[in-house]
This record gives C-alpha cells, sequence and structure tokens, in this order.
C-alpha cells in the first residue's frame, strides 16, 4: 500500500501529464499509467471524466418536468425521500454523485 | 446502480475512470486515484484494491410509475450546464462497409440534413437543432432515392412533397418509413485516428479524415489517444448498457 503512495508523490505529475491520459486530473494518480499489473479484460479507453460526471445535482418538483411518461428513470427512497434520475440523461453523463438525506451516493447508469 | 460514496466510514468522490473491465465502466477515486468497477463496486487497481462500495436498493421504472408511487418525488434537474464534455463536441460517425463518413454534431447542426453517399448508400444524416439528437436514414424509400431535406421546419422529400417526423422516420402520410442506418457517436480527432481512410464533413465541404490530420481538428478539448480496439469496445457498451 505504502509502495503506490511513494509513486503516486514522487514521479506522478510530469509523467502523467506526458501520458494525457488523467484529463482533467493530472496530478492524481493513476494505476494504469504506474505499471502495475491490469486485470484481465482491461481495456483502456477514455481520458478520465472525458464523459463528465454530474458532480453537483440539483433538484426540481415533478411539476417542472416535462419528461415523456414512458421516459425511464432510476427511483431512490431514502429515509422517506424519493428521487428520480432519467436514464436517458445518464447515458450521456453516465455518474451522478449525490448526498441523499445525509447520505451519499453514487448513481450510475 | 447505486452505491454508498463511503470507504471506511469516509465520504469517497469518484470520477468516470473511462475504461472498460470485463465490458463494463470504470471509475476512480478522487482520494487515491484507485480505478474501480461498477458492475461489482470494487476496486480493481490502485491503493484502495479490494474494497467494496455497498450497494443500495433502487428501482428502474417509468417516470410515469415512480411519481405515482411517490406524488412528493424530487426530480434530478438535467438543465444544468455541463463541465467539459458536451455533445456538441462530438461527431456522427455513419460507417458502411468499408466507406465511412464522420459529421461533427456542430457542423450537422448548421445544415439540419446531411445528404451524402456512404458504401454505396445514400443516406441522410439528420439532426434536431435544438436537442441536438440526430439520426441516420437511408435515402431509399418505397424502392427508389429521394432527397431529403428541411422544409419550413419539416423533414422533406422536395421531389414528391412527402414529409417525415424528423426523428422517428415515419411518413406523415403513412405510407411508410425510412430504414435506420446504424451510427455511433465519436470525438472527431478519435475517427480521423480510427478511420484514416474516412472522410469528414465540415465547415460546408467533404474533406478526407487524412487531410485534417494536421488541422485544428486535432486541437480538440482533450487530445484525446485512444487505444483503438478498445474505443470500438467502448462505443459498442454506450449503446447496450
Amino acid at each position: 500500500m505504502a509502495v503506490f503512495v511513494v509513486l503516486a508523490t514522487s514521479c506522478g505529475a510530469d509523467d502523467l501529464t506526458s501520458a494525457g491520459r488523467g484529463g482533467l486530473f493530472p496530478d492524481l494518480y493513476d494505476p494504469t499509467e504506474e505499471g502495475e499489473p491490469f486485470p484481465s479484460n482491461y481495456r483502456q479507453s477514455l481520458p478520465r471524466d472525458a464523459i463528465n460526471p454530474v458532480y453537483d445535482p440539483s433538484f426540481t418538483t415533478p411539476d417542472r418536468i416535462d419528461w415523456p411518461g414512458d421516459e425511464l428513470v432510476i427511483g431512490v427512497e431514502i429515509e422517506g425521500e424519493a428521487r428520480a434520475y432519467p436514464v436517458g440523461f445518464l447515458t450521456r453523463r453516465e455518474m451522478v454523485i449525490d448526498n441523499h438525506r445525509g447520505i451519499p451516493t453514487l448513481v450510475t447508469w | 446502480m447505486v452505491h454508498r460514496r463511503e470507504v471506511n466510514g469516509d465520504e469517497v468522490v469518484f470520477g468516470n475512470q473511462g475504461d472498460l473491465w470485463q465490458n463494463a465502466m470504470t471509475w476512480f477515486d478522487h482520494d487515491t486515484g484507485s480505478v474501480w468497477s461498477q458492475p461489482t463496486g470494487t476496486a480493481i487497481m490502485g491503493p484502495l484494491l479490494g474494497e467494496r462500495l455497498e450497494l443500495l436498493p433502487s428501482t428502474l421504472t417509468t417516470w410515469d410509475d415512480w411519481r405515482h408511487l411517490h406524488p412528493e418525488t424530487r426530480a434530478l434537474n438535467v438543465g444544468s450546464t455541463p463541465r467539459g464534455f458536451e455533445v456538441s463536441q462530438t461527431a456522427v460517425v455513419v460507417a458502411v462497409g468499408d466507406d465511412s463518413l464522420a459529421v461533427p454534431v456542430s457542423d450537422l447542426v448548421d445544415v439540419g440534413v446531411l445528404q451524402a453517399i456512404v458504401g454505396g448508400e445514400p443516406v441522410a444524416v439528420v439532426a434536431d437543432d435544438e436537442t441536438e439528437q440526430w439520426i441516420v436514414y437511408s435515402r431509399l424509400f418505397l424502392g427508389a432515392a429521394i432527397d431529403l431535406a428541411i422544409v419550413d421546419g419539416v423533414l422533406t422529400d422536395p421531389q414528391s412533397g412527402r414529409t417525415f417526423d424528423l426523428l422517428r422516420g415515419n411518413a406523415l402520410d403513412g405510407s411508410g418509413a425510412l430504414d435506420r442506418i446504424p451510427a455511433f457517436s465519436s470525438f472527431p480527432t478519435d475517427y480521423i485516428e480510427i478511420f484514416p481512410q474516412g472522410r469528414v464533413f465540415t465547415d460546408g465541404r467533404f474533406l478526407p479524415a487524412s487531410a485534417l490530420q494536421d488541422s485544428d481538428l486535432l486541437e480538440g478539448a482533450w487530445g484525446i489517444q485512444p487505444v483503438v480496439e478498445s474505443y470500438q469496445d467502448w462505443l459498442r457498451n454506450q449503446r447496450v448498457s
């Protein structure tokens, strides 16, 4: 575990920037750039956050929504509060980083 | 899927790693950069290797059913401005046989309908300029090649006057429907790299992809250098997930 931390701090920034896959996070450790063994069937594809998660979601009430009735949604209920996340939107953004009644949640498609 | 973003009791923020493991999406956490698998909720590389997120209950249903079940539900506000990647930065790629064509969405929205022949097939690439939704149709209709254009805001065959629903393709007179041609989204820079023999429609003209190798297109927002086969897998995954 400590080995990884040392790698991240000692040779991270320049190498990662030149590798170009860090995207918006050039200084953050990326195990795919550091010679860690890949699990089988792992494929590198896009830079980090090239498909941009929703980091600060906001919510509204159903009367202000014009989604079609047959729009698929991911529905979540925590401590009596229901929230709906439309799948059509999630296919484009893929991830929502939310806080739901004090519970930190990650909604993904 | 809905997971609880906590590792050993501490809140963790996740981003999109952009890679595929077992053909499924991966995340990274902002604290350690570890790579996580969506379907298993586990860290598969990096300092947190082996950690697992708690899966929370959720349902997949229709908006109608959900709001009737939960009249007080809150709904994700989808009008927020995206940071970084946007649809207008992508291109529509039509590939028929060995031939292909890329149309940046920003260029497509300017023209509304782009007619072309790809792999011998007469096609029309169509976009709704408000939503930037796009679709690709064959221009073979009822056994004949037709032209398609936007006339008074409606997708129209100017020869016959027949009109079509823009994004569904059905003839409004009920005489049939346009066939869809498979197409997918790509970043223009990726297309040029993956399909160097292809063509790009931009600035109102068709250009060979090879002529764009050094152009401004390559200065896209990300300077993406994809691994070709994995990018293809990624595209497939986007469409089936």
